[in-house]
């Protein structure tokens, strides 16, 4: 944090940095309290202030959160949710106290953002999503593989910006593989998150299973066929099967 | 969802947690201008001082971790035992 010299030969040049002020941070259920420390570490190591939308509902986790860091013996106001309909984030955003805007959250949710943010010329950072591909090589060693798999793509109920989204699989191995991958997901025990005999708690949002099960209806009947998996759980809840459905056909060689 | 508040729902049982208003455009006033008058004395703390508190709050996050894992299980169906 300290200036460093930036010697020019003619004048006493240096860099110096400084913090911007307070940052608005919109942050994601996924992870509800990991998020937040992860920005407001850097971020306020920097000497910046944080004011967090968080999503509806995860509200309680992010107050949580606050209410913690004044445990710990943060100053007041150098932390602090906001309640905000989302129509409202964008007078925050063109406050003219507020320096910039942290994002993590889907693709739309970062572009809004930061076309209003580009608007009034501020500085945004953007965690966005992903639609990472998990690769498995002739060589590969297939049950660690298929648990490094297991894992990637359903811890968290598949709610991580990482996950194995995509499997690709070389000709060789893809029989096998795809079997011992069923099989393990068939064997994931879904449930009430409290228990800890359960592998898989329920998605986040009930409306977010139902659009997980109008894609996978979607891909089979665009002729993917459905190996385990791939229907609603019963009862009020949000539970989903495990799924892994989409087998497509093209292979790489 | 409306436009005066909000309710979160255990995904878990489909039943409602509790309810939440949306700030006013006088209550959103008030706390940002705390956070700009808290960053005029906090921009001063010493970056070793920010570290510290820092220190602090993992040592109040270990502390209070039970009880906030209940928090995010309930709110968005966490597998409590793995995060």
């Amino acid at each position: 944090m300290a200036d460093e010299p930036a010697p020019t030969g003619t004048v006493n040049a240096y860099v110096s940095y400084l913090p911007l002020g307070p940052i608005l941070a919109i942050m994601p259920w996924n992870f509800p309290i990991w998020q937040l420390t992860r920005m407001a570490i850097p971020t306020m190591l920097a000497g910046n202030v944080v004011l967090v939308k968080h999503s509806p509902n995860t509200q309680r986790s992010s107050l949580e959160f606050e209410r913690v860091m004044l445990e710990a013996g943060f100053p007041e106001g150098v932390f602090q949710n906001l309640i905000l309909k989302r129509d409202d984030v964008v007078n925050v955003i063109n406050d003219g106290r507020v320096q910039g805007a942290s994002v993590t959250g889907s693709v739309r949710a970062g572009s809004a953002v930061a076309s209003e943010a580009g608007k009034v010329i501020k500085k945004t950072v953007m965690e966005l999503g992903g639609s990472d591909a998990f690769i498995v090589c002739e060589d590969a060693d297939i049950p660690k593989a298929v648990a490094a798999g297991i894992r990637g793509r359903f811890h968290n109920a598949g709610q991580v910006c990482l996950a194995a989204k995509r499997f690709i699989l070389v000709g060789k191995i893809a029989d096998e593989f795809e079997r011992s991958f069923v099989e393990a997901a068939k064997s994931l025990r879904v449930g009430n998150p409290f228990n800890s005999a359960m592998d898989l708690g329920p998605m986040a949002r009930a409306d977010l299973r139902d659009s997980l099960h109008k894609q996978v209806e979607g891909i089979t009947a665009k002729g993917a066929s459905l190996l385990c998996g791939g229907k609603p759980v019963g009862g009020k809840g949000a539970t989903y099967r495990a799924e892994r459905s989409n087998r497509r056909h093209a292979r790489v060689r | 969802m409306n436009r005066v508040g909000f309710a979160t729902v255990n995904p878990s049982t489909g039943e409602e947690i509790e309810a939440f208003s949306y700030f006013t455009p006088a209550q959103t006033e008030k706390v940002v201008a705390r956070a700009d008058k808290s960053f005029q004395s906090f921009r001063e703390l010493p970056v070793h001082k920010r570290a510290q508190l820092f220190t602090d709050l993992g040592n109040t996050l270990r502390k209070t971790k039970a009880q906030l894992a209940k928090v995010i299980s309930t709110e968005m169906g966490k597998d409590l035992l793995r995060g």
